[in-house]
């Protein structure tokens, strides 16, 4: 009796707890955009790190403003806080005129004064932020980018709306621009100017701050979720939405929460990979190919761990990239032989060569390889192309032994000589040195040691303004990277990404340049 | 009809107890046959076809040894048989009710109120984690409505009725601050506070020294005399009824080996197996190197004799004992299912 | 009972200090520092990471580290967060109330649910409601935490669309209703990862105590079976049970950690594998020092609470 009394109040107990499940949705008149970010960001102070992470800038991107807006890989640039410019003076200078409209979120204009001031800012010598971000390519500052004296800065605001950047070799606009807009945020000098550089880290303002971006900063939950309201002052127009929320997400929830509705967007483009594609499909999802395959992946080596080129070579002459196509990218992925995009100008097909396992084998036997196991460290989900490159470098007769860790134990473990080689991706973009920015010369990241003849290719396809010499010095700079096999470029891939049914105008190419143009987002 | 049989005194040597109790019947079990669902689903009949009766204010012994069914017998009659048995045959009239068909809540009306029952083990029968007072309280409160204040009273009352000094101390205290004894004379309390007719003690002595043994039985037989209540007394022990029983019933193996008023037990025991339990105890007043003992061990209950239960350790038995089952044979008030006494032989 | 406390309280004290020792140690020689966490996309001089590097303190000895860091902590400050540049208090204030709402609501159903069945189970030993609950216990216990929360996420929200998959509120919302349907996944995993244990253990428990005498005497006073088996049975059998329970307690609040990450709820486990990850130290060290008092706290309490459940054991 008791016994049957006693059941039937667990099976009540399970059925109410049923039934609390359905349930729990308001509708609500506010138009409320979600995005999923995989890594929450740190705080407001875009310098406030060296090491920002793409997810930083992104969300950066929305509450301060950039000079310009990148899409499509950088190859095309759009107006953004100056509606245009100009190179002069022979390319040392760069005109930037700027949009007259755009304004804080306080409400006072942004003037060409208050990027000055941010640039001054970086470049103060006693400036607390632990970067400089650009400042040392500008006239007037030491190969840190410190000012050298206050009036040789090559930063001038010639008039209310007009920034005069001066550089100290002669520099395309453009190119200063895909290399460095994604991090050059303006700030307020009406708010921070009474700041002392020193304590610039201190100010109240990176908790609530005054961007002159799309969005204003209404509330969070630190590393959980961030809430965005749009900024009534910006300059551009287009868009409808009355919240923008981003949250942190795992990543394996990020397909379900796209088809269960709950994320209109996932950070970087909202790109699936190609497993997931027939799921999210037969789930009602748009899937489209991406437009522009830009990201790039390749295989880290500690020069001083493998210090003969020829073994280097030989382990590029190892792999089958287009197996390693196959598994990791499919049919939107092709092979690279130099970290230049296929559709860009500095593309050279000459440097493409099938496996060639024989001259593999024969370069390790003229090196002298005496079969000494390397060790290859990389992220858990780059595991089958570790597995392939490892299975095919046995082939080969070359001994790799696979680690898995986590990015910032591969990187420094790599710096540090503990592992040989390295899996890391990247995005690439149209600027012709795009790779040099991941890996610049005199960086900590730098897993091979400096090089003179590398040194003066950079300079010198930097200075150069002229296309076509730029074109041709940046492909014998390729071969020589190839000769050098400091690194091996594995794959070019694009992405298949997912198009929100609900929200439009949505570019998912100038997600991946760390841009998103939400004053244009439409909720339908 | 029966030939007279020789005299065996009465082993304690004393006279025989006093009559007590009135006729009138409160209890009368007719034939109770009790089954139990053993583990590999067999079903047996533990208790088996048990008849006595019992006045009010009188005692019965029942006597036996493990496993007999003494304890099933008065767990049926209390209403606490366990979920594995059921009451398969006969009648238990109780104040001219048959127990047998009345519903578990009219069951646990009269548990507790009018039936009391007491067990074996005090050091485990209260509950550890509650107060004396709370325990007994509880006990009260499940027969009628009493206020905290009401209820201190009365289980004060009670224990000193039982014997223990400064009961208002002892009630808020836990019962591991009790000794066996005084726990004993604490559950004896907690079942005579709604004033029963009938008691139960399952083995209450069992657990205790002898001493204190002696006086356990002494309160009961006080406190009876007072109330005027029945008490059915269980016991392995013999010497345990001999002063308190006004009857005896013998049980072996769930059937009744012999029944009847104390001192005819005592004095004229008919059934072999009284007879060994008898004889087993210890004397003072002969001096013997061994304890005598019944050979053998009582059957499981799944695999009883057929025919007499008892045949496997009787010196007597002979065949037809094994054959059929054991008639019965009266002599006024005393009964005993024996092949052998009824055919007028005794060892 | 004063002198108890205070003894216990030190060695509590003690065990911290081992505690937070040890973790600082482990973390910082874990492989990789706060400022290599995305290594390769910053393109930092030499001279701008060792500048970082002077500015988050990580040039100086470990010991002296560690030092600092206590020195603080015994001022009442946590530190800044590496990563997030805002008080680390800041940062755990913000993430304690989600955590300690689905590891409570999780927990308590898991009581709720546990009890009951075990409590039945011992009722009647061996019969079918026995094996069923054991089967559903031993499940609970052995499923991986990991995959139970996935297996939820795609039953519940995936296939059936009953409930949202992850975070704790639908955007622009603020009502109670979507606050359950929020938590109702997250914590029914950390149920299903507890009420395993605590139904053998119920039953365990309750199996001893249904053998007692004094379940008999409840009987023999007429009290209902509902009345002996919960008053006396199960009451008695509460302190056990409770003692299982706590010692519990520290790996529910890892596998909340795990069931926070998958869900996305922004608890203080999820706060804490992010820090970690980041190698944010401070931050680390903040969330551990909250986790380990409050499970230190939790088994003082149950000390106590046991003493007044059970009578026997007291001190006197």
């Amino acid at each position: 009796m008791l016994h049957r009394k006693l059941s039937a109040l667990c099976l009540a107990l399970a059925l109410s707890l049923t039934l609390t499940a359905c349930g729990g949705d308001s509708g609500d008149a506010e138009k409320v955009i979600n995005m999923a970010y995989t890594t929450a960001w740190g705080s407001f102070n875009p310098y406030y790190s060296a090491s920002t992470t793409m997810y930083e800038l992104s969300l950066y991107d929305k509450v301060y403003d950039k000079l310009v807006f990148t899409d499509m890989a950088g190859a095309v640039i759009r107006p953004r806080a100056a509606d245009s410019w100009e190179s002069a003076a022979g390319g040392l200078e760069a005109v930037f005129h700027l949009n007259p409209e755009a304004s804080w979120s306080d409400g006072e204009r942004v003037t060409a004064r208050d990027w000055v001031f941010t640039a001054r800012l970086l470049a103060d010598p006693l400036s607390a932020f632990s970067t400089r971000v650009f400042t040392h390519v500008l006239a007037g500052t030491n190969p840190d980018g410190v000012m050298t004296g206050p009036d040789a800065f090559g930063a001038e605001a010639l008039d209310d709306y007009t920034l005069k950047l001066t550089f100290k070799e002669p520099t395309d606009p453009d190119d200063f621009l895909l290399h460095y807009n994604r991090k050059f945020l303006v700030l307020p000098e009406h708010i921070l100017g009474g700041v002392a550089p020193a304590e610039i880290l201190q100010s109240k303002f990176w908790r609530t701050p005054t961007g002159s971006g799309p969005c204003i900063y209404v509330s969070q939950m630190t590393g959980s979720e961030m809430v965005l309201a749009p900024n009534p002052h910006y300059h551009l127009h287009g868009g409808n939405w009355d919240k923008l929320v981003l949250r942190v997400l795992d990543s394996a929830s990020r397909l379900t929460v796209l088809m269960s509705g709950e994320v209109d967007q996932i950070e970087l483009g909202s790109s699936i990979s190609p497993d997931d594609k027939p799921t999210a499909e037969a789930n009602g999802l748009d899937v489209r190919d991406g437009e522009v395959q830009s990201f790039f992946m390749e295989v880290l080596i500690n020069e001083s761990g493998i210090p003969d080129e020829r073994i280097r070579q030989a382990l590029h002459y190892a792999i089958d990239k287009d197996a390693i196509v196959e598994a990791a990218a499919k049919d939107v992925g092709y092979p690279a032989y130099g970290y230049e995009m296929r559709n860009t100008d500095y593309y050279d097909p000459s440097l493409e060569f099938p496996r060639d396992v024989e001259r593999a084998k024969a370069l390790l036997k003229e090196a002298g390889y005496d079969g000494r196991p390397y060790t290859i460290a990389f992220a858990s989900k780059r595991e089958n192309i570790a597995a392939l490159l490892t299975q095919q470098w046995k082939e080969a007769g070359i001994n790799v032994e696979m680690v898995i860790v986590d990015v910032a134990t591969m990187f420094s473990g790599l710096t540090s000589g503990i592992y040989d080689l390295g899996l890391s991706g990247h995005s690439a973009t149209a600027y012709s040195l795009w790779f040099e920015t991941e890996f610049p010369a005199n960086s900590t990241n730098v897993t091979f040691s400096s090089d003179p003849v590398r040194d003066s290719y950079v300079d010198r396809i930097s200075a150069t303004i002229d296309k076509e010499e730029k074109i041709a010095l940046v492909k014998e700079y390729q071969k020589y990277l190839a000769d050098k096999t400091w690194y091996i470029p594995l794959y070019f891939a694009g992405e298949y990404w997912v198009k929100s049914a609900r929200v439009s105008n949505i570019c998912n190419a100038a997600s991946l340049m760390c841009n998103d143009n939400v004053w244009e987002w439409y909720v339908n | 009809m029966s030939e007279t049989l020789p005299e065996v005194r009465n082993p304690t040597g004393d006279t025989p107890p006093e009559v007590r109790g009135t006729s009138e019947t409160l209890l009368e079990v007719r034939n109770l046959t009790v089954k139990l669902k053993l583990d590999n689903s067999q079903d047996v009949a533990a208790v088996d076809g048990v008849s006595f009766t019992l006045n009010r204010g009188e005692t019965l012994g029942v006597v036996g040894e493990s496993g007999c069914g003494k304890t099933l017998t008065a767990s049926a009659i209390i209403g606490l048989l366990p979920h594995t048995g059921r009451v398969a045959g006969g009648e238990i009239l109780f104040e001219g009710e048959d127990l047998t068909k009345k519903s578990p809540r009219q069951m646990r009306e009269i548990r507790g109120r009018e039936i009391s029952m007491i067990f074996q083990d005090p050091m485990s029968s209260l509950n550890p984690v509650y107060r004396i007072e709370t325990q007994m309280r509880e006990a009260l409160r499940a027969h009628g409505k009493v206020s905290a204040k009401e209820a201190r009273e009365l289980s004060a009352e009670m224990l000193r009725k039982v014997g223990i000094p400064l009961p208002e101390t002892r009630l808020r205290e836990y019962p591991y601050q009790l000794s066996g004894g005084q726990r004993q004379r604490v559950m004896i309390a907690m079942s005579l506070l709604s004033k029963p007719s009938l008691l139960i003690a399952d083995e209450p002595t069992s657990s205790l020294d002898v001493t204190i043994q002696a006086q356990i039985l002494e309160l009961l037989r006080t406190l009876q005399r007072e109330m005027n209540a029945a008490c059915i007394l269980i016991t392995h022990d013999m010497g345990v009824v001999t002063e308190n029983a006004d009857k005896i019933l013998v049980m072996y193996a769930g059937r009744v080996a012999e029944y009847g008023p104390a001192e005819e037990i005592f004095s004229r025991p008919m059934h072999p197996y009284t007879q060994r339990l008898l004889g087993s105890i210890p004397r003072l007043d002969v001096d013997s190197d061994y304890l005598t003992t019944i050979e053998g061990a009582a059957p499981s209950l799944d695999r009883m004799p057929t025919g007499c239960r008892f045949y496997p350790r009787c010196p007597l038995h002979s065949g037809v004992c094994h054959e059929q089952e054991p008639p019965a044979l009266r002599i006024g008030e005393h009964v005993v299912f024996c092949r052998r006494a009824a055919d007028g032989e005794s060892s | 009972m004063a002198r108890y406390l205070y003894e216990r309280v030190l060695s509590a004290l003690l065990t911290m200090f081992f505690i937070t020792a040890i973790l600082y140690v482990l973390l910082a020689s874990i492989q990789g520092s706060a400022l290599d966490v995305m290594g390769g996309s910053g393109g930092e001089t030499a001279a701008e990471y060792e500048s970082a590097r002077q500015a988050l303190g990580l040039d100086l000895p470990l010991w002296l580290r560690y030092a600092h860091w206590l020195r603080d902590v015994l001022r009442g400050d946590l530190g800044m967060s590496y990563r997030y540049g805002i008080p680390v208090a800041e940062v755990i204030g913000q993430r304690f109330w989600p955590s300690v709402l689905l590891i409570g609501t999780g927990v308590s159903f898991a009581v709720l649910l546990g009890v009951p069945v075990g409590l039945l189970a011992a009722y009647r030993p061996r019969s079918v409601w026995d094996r069923l609950s054991s089967f559903f216990a031993l499940t609970g216990f052995a499923v991986p935490r990991f995959i139970t929360c996935i297996a939820f996420i795609y039953i519940f929200s995936f296939k059936l669309r009953l409930v949202p998959a992850t975070g704790m509120h639908s955007s622009g919302v603020v009502s109670f209703g979507d606050l359950v349907s929020h938590l109702i996944l997250p914590a029914s995993t950390i149920t299903f990862g507890a009420v395993g244990y605590l139904i053998q253990q119920t039953r365990s428990a309750c199996l001893d105590v249904f053998h007692e005498d004094y379940l008999k005497t409840a009987r023999a006073k007429g009290l209902s079976e509902l009345e002996v088996v919960l008053k006396h049975g199960l009451r008695t059998a509460l302190a056990p049970i409770l003692t299982q329970l706590m010692v519990e307690m520290p790996e529910i609040v890892g596998f909340a950690a795990i069931a926070e990450k998958i869900f996305g709820w922004p608890g203080i486990g999820s706060l804490m594998i992010e820090a970690i990850r980041n190698r944010d130290i401070p931050l680390t060290m903040g969330v551990t020092l909250v986790i380990a008092t409050l499970v230190l706290c939790v088994n003082i309490l149950l000390d106590i609470a046991y003493g007044l459940l059970d009578p026997r054991v007291r001190y006197r």
